[in-house]
């Protein structure tokens, strides 16, 4: 909806310039302090005062663009003609955005759809929330989603992936629709990605392969890089802090830098423009290094993204999507037990132990060309392609690189072609094919034929068509059918349909429903996986791809309250059945770990959220309960490093208008089962304690739209209450820490 | 707004209170280090060593149980406190094990991994058969021997 204009123009005559004065306010005749009153043509501007009124004099005469623009307002653009020596006088009346409804997304069904018209169950990150919270990592983002928990580097979209060491995640990650997991372990990468260039980050809480193939059992994380703004902008965060020592001396006892405040910074920055009428462009970047609260932890990378996009001509645009990174960690394992948690701790079985942590050099880099051909307006394709590459290389004890046989390097390309067809406004067609494959080269990859080098390449085919048949009800229908190739060169297929449908009940409640498979082909490290260095781990060749299958259904009530509060409140159940999970498991006859089928699963459940703000979106609130019956089939019991609750909070105000305070409550009952076999090695690891986390920042936000610069400056602290708790079994998490964030835009 | 903000100053305060109750998560093991004495020892070999490739750890442990597979000795290997390393291709060595939780010992063995498998492959190459094991009384020293004869190595699991 456009934004209701009311404007007068009195005009008399002054001197030989022009001057536009006047007042903002909103639709219920409220003044507005602080909205940003620009000429961009002119590269002048001003702000509203206390009671809503601006003024600009010394104007050229001729016609002029005026933009209104304010946080939580559709941003006003109006034209008017200025005479030599007069003076125009304006009432301007802003729209309050729409609580969330007019979000768009594109995960749920490959194209850009509003989210109020979504059919399954869809969380949004906004740049904003990056921002207040200074999110470096994806991890931190995602601890705030409803009914998402991030154990260790495991994802879990409604308890999905339990934990299982960081490999073969049950939750697929996208950047721009393209899969970013890892090509040897398929996991996560929280770093390595532009958060400071996101639009959005949007999260999928079902079953994603019809439409995304395997990876997406759980659901799917899609990143969506920024646009190019019409004006350029830069912006540069710095950000400095510090952990806390923990508070038993017991802890301090075994390792001197358990006294120490240990330091963390980074600077992050980016520029993004648009060049004449068809170029963009924008790059960013990261600095970071962290000393850790744990011994032999700590970390420095380097990070560059960047994205181009070329409107060649008005049906064709071609854009691509760049990035590289360089870190180098200290990965802590495990610890070395509850009364010496700071320590990694060992493995002895006789003569030299096995320790809790190693170091190694990471690089990373990515591809995504994208074209995009509009062939009518009815009919268009794009064109992807995508290549992923990570190289890892372990340093020994003297800060050495190892030899290069004990290096990794994997490689994830491949491509795509999309077609978007629409025979009627009504009727809506998306289908395509894709290519992808893995290329693994590491000497831990061994399976019984000894070689060192793996490949995993898979192709599908999707389709997926959408009727509306009238204004309140819609129907999707789809699949994809996937076959990839396993061991031995042996082909296997999945086929993966969905179905979902919303119906608006009243111009306030929407009802949905849907159904969906998912699949998950086993990571070349599952499968392949054959060392004992740090745990002994031996290679299954005969893994068995896992699936699942997923129903849900919703409500979604959106209502302004009083002409003051913008409410939004969700409530979905959902029902989702899992075949051949795999797990890492301890086999006595190997006498070591192995990934292998084990277990059929069931997790149900029901998820709400509550989210208000005022019209002015000076105040939020959020609140969301998430209830899991996560249940082990073949066990008869509770499935392991499962949360049953799961409750986050958030509230943000601004208290002043220079003054904004935020805080962030979230918790997670303990899991009711564990794997018992990692603590056969690992003292105390099968501790799992409830999760209590309280985040608190203050922002003092200054901005000076005349010179077109702002500046804020944020005092964080996180775990506010020192809460000891831990996000993966045998490591201890975070205490308390402060960090000062400064921002500069310009 | 007025009610606005009472509202969310009132959904603040709740929050504040609900977190306010929340303990202070994992603390340190609650109870003293528990008691330890020491075991020294002496080890005789005779018979003819075994290859280099079959002595890839030999060293002395204590195990305050009878296992009758090896995942028994798994189960327990936290707790377990080995000596160094033993010397290869010799006539007599020592041992010394510290920090050995009070208790009884009562089979004390002289192990060997014989093969690349650090957890399947291991053998007992001696085994101190006097006094029904090793009795560890807090600061106390025990003084034991054994002897290994590669001609007769004892049977594993032990024989009732």
């Amino acid at each position: 909806m456009l934004s209701a204009v009311c404007s007068t123009a009195d005009v008399y005559s002054q001197n030989r310039f022009s001057t536009v004065e006047g007042i903002v306010m909103n639709e219920s005749g409220e003044t507005l302090p602080g909205v940003h009153v620009t000429l961009p043509e002119l590269s002048r501007g001003t702000s509203t005062d206390a009671s809503g009124r601006f003024s600009l004099s010394g104007l050229p005469s001729g016609e002029q663009q005026i933009r209104f623009s304010m946080v939580g307002f559709q941003t006003l653009t109006i034209t008017v003609e200025l005479i030599e020596g007069d003076t125009v006088v304006m009432e301007i009346i802003l729209t309050p955005i729409i609580y969330r409804s007019g979000e768009l997304v594109v995960t749920a069904s490959r194209r850009s759809q509003l989210i109020g018209k979504v059919s399954v169950s869809m969380n949004i990150i906004t740049p904003e929330e990056l921002h207040s919270r200074n999110i470096t990592s994806l991890d931190q983002a995602l601890d705030h989603v409803p009914g998402v928990q991030v154990l260790g580097n495991s994802v879990n979209v409604r308890g999905s992936s339990g934990f299982a060491y960081g490999v073969g995640s049950r939750v697929l990650l996208l950047v721009d629709g393209v899969p970013l997991m890892g090509p040897d372990q398929g996991g996560f990468d929280f770093d390595g990605l532009p958060l400071t260039q996101t639009r959005q980050i949007e999260v999928l809480k079902s079953p994603g392969s019809a439409l995304y193939g395997g990876g997406a059992l759980g659901g799917v994380i899609n990143l969506i890089t920024s646009d190019f703004p019409d004006q350029p902008e830069t912006t540069v965060r710095l950000y400095s802090g510090v952990y806390e020592p923990v508070r038993y001396d017991q802890w301090k006892g075994s390792w001197e830098g358990a006294s120490d405040f240990r330091p963390f910074s980074g600077i992050l920055f980016g520029r993004s423009q648009q060049v004449g009428n068809r170029f963009g462009y924008w790059f960013s970047g990261k600095l970071q290094q962290n000393k850790g609260y744990l011994q032999n932890n700590e970390s420095t990378g380097i990070e560059f993204y960047s994205k181009m996009g070329w409107n060649i001509t008005d049906f064709l645009d071609f854009s691509l999507y760049s990035a590289v990174r360089r870190n180098r960690n200290q990965q802590f394992l495990y610890w070395n037990g509850l009364g010496d948690p700071l320590r990694p701790g060992a493995i002895q079985l006789g003569g030299d132990p096995v320790t809790g942590s190693n170091e190694g050099l990471s690089d990373r880099i990515t591809l995504i060309p994208v074209l995009t051909h509009r062939i009518n307006p009815s009919l268009s394709y794009t064109l992807k392609g995508r290549l992923f590459g990570v190289a890892f290389r372990p340093i020994d004890d003297q800060g050495n690189v190892r030899p290069s046989d004990k290096h990794n390097v994997g490689v994830r390309y491949g491509g795509e072609l999309q077609i978007d067809y629409d025979p009627t406004d009504r009727f809506l067609i998306t289908t395509g094919i894709s290519f992808d494959e893995n290329y693994v080269r590491a000497d831990v990859f061994v399976g019984e034929d000894s070689l060192t080098v793996r490949n995993q390449p898979e192709g599908a085919l999707f389709l997926q068509a959408e009727y509306q048949w009238n204004q309140k009800f819609t129907t999707t229908a789809g699949f994809r059918y996937d076959a990839y190739r396993v061991h031995t060169l042996e082909t296997a297929t999945q086929f993966s349909p969905k179905f979902s449908t919303s119906f608006q009940i009243s111009d306030n409640l929407t009802a949905r429903g849907s159904f969906g498979k998912g699949f998950r082909v086993p990571s070349v490290a599952e499968r392949f996986f054959s060392n004992r260095d740090f745990f002994p781990l031996e290679s299954n060749l005969t893994l068995q791809p896992e699936t699942s299958t997923g129903y849900e259904a919703g409500f979604t009530f959106i209502r302004m309250i009083g002409n003051q509060l913008n409410f939004k409140g969700e409530i979905t159940g959902f029902w989702n059945d899992y075949r051949k999970l795999v797990e890492p498991t301890f086999i006595q006859e190997l006498g070591a770990f192995q990934f292998v089928n084990l277990t059929r699963a069931r997790i149900r459940g029901v998820e709400t959220s509550v989210s208000m703000s005022d019209l002015n979106q000076n105040h939020h609130f959020n609140i969301s309960y998430t209830f899991l019956d996560p249940v082990d089939l073949e066990l008869d019991r509770s499935l392991v490093y499962r949360s049953k609750h799961l409750l986050q909070i958030s509230a943000r105000s601004f208290i002043t208008s220079w003054i904004e305070a935020g805080l962030d409550f979230r918790t997670a009952s303990a899991p009711d089962a564990v794997d018992s076999d990692f603590s056969f090695f690992v003292p105390d690891a099968e501790l799992f304690p409830v999760l209590y986390v309280t985040d608190l920042r203050l922002r003092f936000v200054w901005e000076n739209p005349d010179q077109k610069f702002g500046f804020s400056s944020t005092l964080m602290v996180k775990n506010l209450f020192d809460y000891y708790y831990i996000e993966r079994p045998a490591i201890f998490a975070p205490p308390r820490n402060l960090q000062i964030v400064l921002d500069f835009s310009f | 707004m007025t009610h606005f903000r009472f509202g969310f100053n009132l959904c603040l305060a709740l929050l504040v209170l609900l977190i306010m109750g929340c303990e202070g998560g994992l603390e340190p093991p609650l109870e003293d280090p528990e008691p330890v004495g020491v075991i020294i020892g002496t080890v005789t070999y005779s018979g003819e060593w075994p290859p280099e490739d079959e002595l890839r750890l030999l060293f002395f442990v204590p195990l305050p149980f009878i296992p009758n597979q090896f995942s028994d000795i798994l189960l327990e290997i936290d707790n377990l406190r080995t000596s160094d390393e033993l010397k290869r291709n010799v006539d007599e060595d020592t041992f010394i094990v510290d920090e050995v939780l009070n208790g009884a010992y009562v089979y004390n063995i002289i192990a060997n991994q014989f093969g690349p498998q650090i957890l399947l492959d291991w053998r007992p190459l001696g085994v101190y058969t006097e006094n029904d094991g090793v009795i560890i009384v807090e600061g106390d020293t025990t003084e034991i021997s054994i002897h290994v004869d590669f001609n007769q190595l004892p049977p594993f699991p032990p024989e009732p």
